[in-house]
């Protein structure tokens, strides 16, 4: 999960601002406790983003799709992944001891925080991690002369 | 003491959920192992206990992701004779049942 937090002079005078802390104090309490119940039980991670000076890095754990299934979608700054997963084929002698694999429909969006340059987007699908590398919009700084 | 620790604190373990199918023929179990690859994954049966270990190159949280499972094996299974894949992140084993374990049916006539 992204969370991008604002912390500016204004921010540090608006009366509503430990409001919105405990609101963000309170989610991570429960994004925290969510891990922790998950943890205990079968699961891997669902999405890793990662940032770094020139691009953004968003890994999901796929493991088990096949590469035509996956679908990528950006709208400006708006990311979806989408895939589908099929299950093994049962026939009649099988019997399931244990079921706790998850298959059908995965998918999951976010918002990136800045802008992306939406005609460079790579993403590469290997061992059952799809890695979607998005290269940031460079802010271009126009000095203007006074004149 | 405190490089061991900070090694530790290097990785982040997963429990990777598991299928197990009983055939007629043996056990096919299905593990979810994403980014684990071929030379990462360390699968070893010793008195009857089937452990999984996979050490990935894989980021979560800056940590690597590491998986570890182990099952215990029934008696009737040949343990010797099991069989290991691992595909797109999918790890299937193959282990048969012991020759003299597979139920022969008697047609009552």
């Amino acid at each position: 999960m992204l969370v991008k937090k604002v912390n500016n002079n204004w921010d540090l005078f608006n009366p509503w601002r430990s409001v919105g802390d405990l609101h963000y104090d309170l989610s991570s309490l429960f994004d925290m406790m969510n891990d922790q119940l998950t943890n205990s039980r079968a699961s891997y991670p669902k999405l890793n983003v990662q940032e770094t000076d020139k691009e953004f890095i968003v890994q999901a754990f796929l493991p088990g799709c096949k590469k035509e299934k996956i679908n990528v979608q950006v709208l400006s700054n708006y990311l979806t992944i989408s895939a589908t997963r099929e299950d093994n084929p049962k026939s009649d002698d099988e019997k399931y001891l244990r079921k706790e694999r998850s298959f059908g429909i995965f998918e999951e969006s976010l918002n990136l925080p800045s802008k992306v340059q939406n005609d460079n987007i790579t993403a590469e699908y290997k061992n059952g991690i799809l890695t979607v590398t998005l290269p940031k919009l460079e802010n271009k700084i126009t000095s203007v002369k006074v004149l | 003491m405190t490089k061991e620790i900070e090694k530790k604190l290097e990785y982040v373990t997963f429990t990777p959920p598991v299928d197990i199918v009983e055939k007629s023929d043996g056990l096919d179990i299905f593990l979810d192992v994403p980014g684990a690859c071929q030379e990462c994954l360390d699968v070893n049966i010793e008195d009857n206990v089937l452990s999984i270990k996979a050490e990935t190159n894989t980021k979560y949280n800056d940590k690597f992701i590491k998986y570890e499972r182990a099952f215990s094996l029934s008696d009737d299974l040949a343990a010797d004779k099991t069989s290991a894949k691992v595909e797109d992140g999918q790890l299937k084993m193959h282990i048969p049942k012991n020759e003299e374990a597979k139920i022969k049916r008697i047609t009552v006539t």
